[in-house]
This record gives structure tokens, sequence and C-alpha cells, in this order.
């Protein structure tokens, strides 16, 4: 046996174990947050009978509410609003998102051109579609920091899933809005 | 060279046996059960076996998760030992109610979890809702049912004025902590000296904001700057008692160690810390009927209101829960912005910026610790689901709420699985990690002692 088998036995070794790996995250069911992508065992189900499971559960851990669950976006990216007025991205003070447990956001604003705009009128607003309800809180922009950023306090979620939160941008005589979906674990 | 050939034999018959089971394993792991509604769920072959992400949940639910507790900013005698045994004397003492003989313990029974066991209450009068547990209420930004409490102190202030709980009056009070001398002394210590009551027109016998027209007459008749003297000291009474009440913790369950088990990956372990069945009723608890959703974290509680379609109690009035208790903490003096609070008004976030309105709190109730959930019965605010097997059986069928809009859907559990889920539930129940003498009435202790 050459050296050139070895390395070709200890690759496939490695593709193996990597393989019987994925194979086992499949099946329990941890699909990634974002994805639509299911476990391996759905494979052996219908579309029709996917539909209803998921309908009948919609909180389930670890699993998308519906087949339309949108992807869930990143909180520091800069993002353009509904209509491109704004540009806005956000830090939450604590990452990952924590659950029940109240914190503050800090939200960047900046017009089209990328400049920073102060002085805006920022609502917050925030809920779970799957559930039908709010958030436990009504968080409030507390304080405009300069430079474009705002502080937000009162932000909570008091359960994990799929959570959609949007911010309604008054700055300048326009009016725009954003809207994020986050995904927060148990 | 050959040594190496016969390491890579070695490596390699290992890699494919492994790969073998694995794929058996993942052929026999799941047994897919379809039920008559044609919903396919996965039945895990090995009930003790849990995914990474699965283990991060259930470490997330254990005792070992609970952060350390957190100073209570709004009580400054929270941690003070003479105060905590001050209010356990307070907690036990019926002189404290209009009749003689409703305490704090009445309603709230160390031997039943620091519950009463009754649908509703039994005060001086039938209260319309159920006791809750006091154990590991120190963590809880929102007291009662709608959260109309928003600490420790000014929840045991509630009871002592409601008509149909202790049904006396803060000037009441008071004068039996004045006029006894063993009181007078442990109050004094901790809070300064009381002033002179004696003057009968200015501080009547019986007066406060309570229901009570007499009393309520009285209390209007009072000069602002005696109120405050009434005030300082009830709330006094309220923070002496919440010292006692803030060392009331949980103790390790069955279920923490499983979890410490499991973590360790210490199968027999696990084996004899739970049978199959719980091990299966955890697995629908984490996962199928979604409980965690709102039981999460190492006290099983969200602390947020839901409406989960739990039918009224008929011979009630309507009861609108967090909607209104929302506006009677907002209002309350005694809640953490108020002048009585030692909090820095800063710190009152959970006040400032809960929900004031929206459908989804009315008709909503505090989600309750599942911590001794079996030892608490009956279950819901007003005491309506008498047994674990109902309460199951409720948010299986997620029927429609009466009041406002339930946030519950169909879960579709089969019988062996409700069975499991109320197994499971049985693995909550712990000791009180208190020491012993905090779970009796002290005045049996000084009679015994006698």
């Amino acid at each position: 046996m050459t050296k050139k088998t070895v390395k070709q036995l200890t690759l496939s070794i490695i593709f193996l174990l990597l393989s019987a790996c994925s194979g086992d995250q499949g099946d329990q069911g941890q699909a990634t947050q974002a994805s639509n992508q299911m476990p391996a065992t759905a494979n052996s189900m219908d579309e029709m009978n996917m539909e209803t499971s998921m309908n009948a559960m919609p909180g389930m851990t670890g699993m998308p509410h519906t087949m339309t669950m949108p992807e869930t976006d990143e909180l520091g990216q800069s993002r353009s609003t509904d209509n491109g007025l704004f540009q806005v991205s956000i830090e939450p003070a604590i990452d990952p998102l924590p659950l029940s447990r109240m914190h503050g956001w800090v939200l960047s604003l900046a017009d089209a051109a990328g400049a920073p705009v102060d002085g805006a009128v920022i609502l917050v607003e925030g809920g779970m579609p799957a559930h039908n309800h709010g958030m436990p809180t009504s968080p409030q922009v507390t304080g405009n920091l300069g430079e474009g950023r705002y502080q937000i306090e009162g932000v909570q979620f008091q359960m994990p899933g799929h959570w959609v939160m949007t911010f309604k941008i008054s700055a300048d005589g326009q009016l725009d809005s954003v809207t994020y979906n986050l995904m927060l674990q148990p | 060279m050959n040594r190496t050939i016969i390491y890579l034999l070695i490596v390699i018959a290992a890699v494919l046996g492994f790969v073998f089971t694995a794929n058996d394993t993942q052929e026999n792991a799941e047994i897919l059960v379809e039920n008559q509604s044609d919903v396919v769920m996965q039945v895990k072959l090995d009930p003790h076996e849990w995914s990474s992400k699965e283990l991060g949940i259930l470490q997330s639910l254990s005792l070992e998760s609970l952060p350390a507790l957190p100073p209570d900013a709004s009580n400054f005698v929270a941690d003070n030992s003479i105060a905590s045994n001050f209010g356990h004397q307070l907690f036990f003492d019926a002189r404290l109610s209009s009749n003689g003989e409703v305490s704090c313990a009445s309603c709230h029974k160390p031997e039943l979890k620091f519950t009463d066991g009754l649908p509703r209450s039994l005060g001086v009068g039938v209260t319309p809702r159920k006791s809750m547990t006091i154990i590991g209420t120190a963590y809880s930004p929102w007291l009662f049912w709608d959260g109309r409490k928003d600490s420790q102190w000014s929840q045991a202030l509630g009871p002592l004025e409601n008509p149909e709980e202790h049904g006396a009056n803060r000037n009441f009070y008071v004068h039996i902590i004045a006029n006894d001398a063993s009181y007078r002394g442990q109050y004094e210590s901790l809070f300064g000296e009381i002033p002179d009551l004696s003057d009968a027109i200015r501080f009547p016998p019986s007066a406060g904001p309570v229901s009570d027209p007499e009393a309520n007459a009285a209390w209007d008749s009072m000069a602002p700057e005696d109120k405050e003297v009434i005030n300082k000291i009830f709330v006094n009474l309220g923070k002496s008692i919440a010292a006692y009440e803030r060392l009331l913790m949980p103790g390790n369950s069955r279920f923490d160690d499983y979890v410490e088990s499991a973590l360790s990956n210490n199968r027999q372990q696990q084996e004899e810390l739970f049978t199959e069945s719980e091990a299966r009723g955890l697995d629908v608890f984490i996962g199928k009927a979604q409980c965690i959703n709102c039981h999460n974290g190492p006290l099983l509680t969200n602390n947020a209101f839901h409406n989960t379609g739990i039918p009224p109690a008929l011979d009630l009035p309507p009861d609108f829960g967090r909607i209104e208790g929302v506006y009677m903490v907002k209002e309350d003096p005694f809640n953490c912005l108020g002048e009585y609070s030692d909090e820095d008004q800063e710190q009152c976030e959970d006040l400032i910026y809960t929900r004031t309105e929206g459908q989804e709190i009315i008709a909503a109730f505090k989600t309750p610790t599942l911590r001794n959930v079996a030892e608490t019965s009956p279950y819901m605010h007003s005491g309506q689901i008498p047994n674990l097997t109902e309460v199951i059986r409720h948010y299986n069928a997620a029927p429609l709420a009466v009041r406002g809009h339930s946030e519950l859907a169909t879960i579709d559990l089969t019988t062996e699985e409700m069975r499991a889920l109320e197994d499971f539930l049985h693995t909550l129940s712990s000791p009180v990690d208190v020491s012993a003498e905090y779970l009796e009435s002290p005045w049996q202790q000084l009679l015994s002692e006698e």
C-alpha cells in the first residue's frame, strides 16, 4: 500500500464520518432557523401532510412555523427601508437575543445616501405571527445618541420562535418602515 | 508500513461499523405514527437519548441555570436576617386579620408548597382566585395571576387590605405592631422608632383606603402627614414579610438530577432517575407539546401573561386578567416608581415598558411556575381545572377563549404522549430549599420551647 492509498483512505474516512454526522443532525430536526430544510424523515411525507403537521405545531421548537417562513434577518447589517428612503442597522445590547430578559437596542439611521439622520420619530412594534400576539412590552426610543444613533429600551421576547419587529420611521417629513424577521432560540 | 495498514484496517472497520449501526439506528430510531388527523409524528426509540440541541434546552430548564438571586433594590431590608425573622413571624400571625383567624400561611401552607389546595382561597371570605405558590417568586417581576403587583413586598400588602383575604386595614395592622413589645422592638431595630400613635383621633384604630366604608371614612379624615406615618410602617411590614418570602427557593427535583446525568452522559443514572414514560414525557414537554414556549427557564415560567382559553368560573364576575392588572400596578402607590420603593427609578424597566393595551392581554394570566406542579392542584387562576390529566387535555384540545383570544393551537397528542407528559410533570416536585424552621410557624416553635 502506497502513501497515496493511505491518504485516499484517510480522506474517505473523513468523508464517511462527516456524512454520518450530517445525517444524524438532519434526523434530530435541527433544520436551521432560517432555511426551510426539513428533517430527513420529511422526505417520506407528502407536501400536504407536512403542511398539516406544521400548522398543528406553530411554535415547534427548532422547526419553521410554516413552509413560507421568511429568511431571518441580520440585525447588524445595514438595510434599506421598504421604500428605500432610509438605511437602518441595529445593535442589541445582548447577543444572541435573550429570552424573557428586557434589554436595549441601538438603531442607527441614515438617509439613502448614507448620511446619518438625527431627530427622527421612531415607533417600534413586535409580535409573533404564529401566535397572534405582540411583545410583553412596548419598547420606546429613549434618546437620540447623535450621529443617527437612537437608544431603544424595553425590548423583551417572552417566547422562543419566529418574531417580527417593525420600525416606523418619520424624519424630514418622510415616512418609511422596515421589518425584521427574527428567530428566538429556546 | 505493515503496522500502518493494520491500524488503517482497524479504523476502516470501526468507521464502517459505526456508519452501518448509525444507519440502522437512523432507520429504526423514529417510527412514523399516523393518527386520525393524518399528522405524522416522530417517536424516539430510545427515550434517554438527547441531541445536543435538546441537551441545551434541558440545561436551560435546570435549576443549575438559575442565576444567583439579584438584590431587591426596592427593599433595603430584603437580605436582612432580622427582617426575615420578623417577616416569618408576621407571615404566620393570624392576629393580622379582621377575625383573628387568617394569616398569610392560611392560603400559603408550607406543607402544600405554599399553596392551599383549594380552587379559590379562603380568607375571611371566599376569594375569586386560587393562591399561587410563593416559592421562587423573588425572581418574578410580576406578582398575582394578573401581575397587579411588581414586588414581593408590595404583593404582601395586597391581601392584608383585601376584604375577602385578611379583611382589615393598615391602621389596624400598624397598631398591632406598635402595641406588641416584641414586634415593636424588632421593627424599631430595623426601621427606627415608631412615633406615638396613641391619639385615636389622629391615628384611628381602624382606617385605610379599603372597601369597608367606616375604615375608609376614617382614613379620609386623617391628615396627610399622619397617613404618611402609617403608610411607611405598613410598607415596612410588607418589606419584612418579603425578606422572609425571599428565602423560599425551590430545591433540586428529580428532573434537575436527570438533566445533570444526561449532560454528563451517565446512561445508568438516567435510567435510575427517570422511567421510560417520564423521559418520553420530557421529550413531549420540550418538543411536540410546545410547553416550553411559556414554561421556560429554570423556574419553568416566562413570567409573562397569556390567554390560553381557560373557561371562566361561571359563578364569578368576568375576570379580565392582565388588562386590569396592568392598570392596577401602574397606578399603585406601592409600585417600583412610587415613593415607598427604595429603588432607583431607572431600575423600574418592567413597570415602565410593560404592555398596557392589545387584545392579547385581555383575560391573559401569568404563566405559573411548573416546579411542584403535581403538588399544587387544582389549576388555573380560579382553580377551574381539578387535575393534571384535565390540564393536559385542555392544552391538547385548545378550545376557543370565552373572553379575548386564546393563543393556543391544537397539538394532537396521543393518549400515550399525554400520559407520559403527566408522568414527567411529577418529576418537578422538590423540597423547599430553606432551613427547616422557616417551614413551620415560629409561634408553634415558641410554644414548644416554653
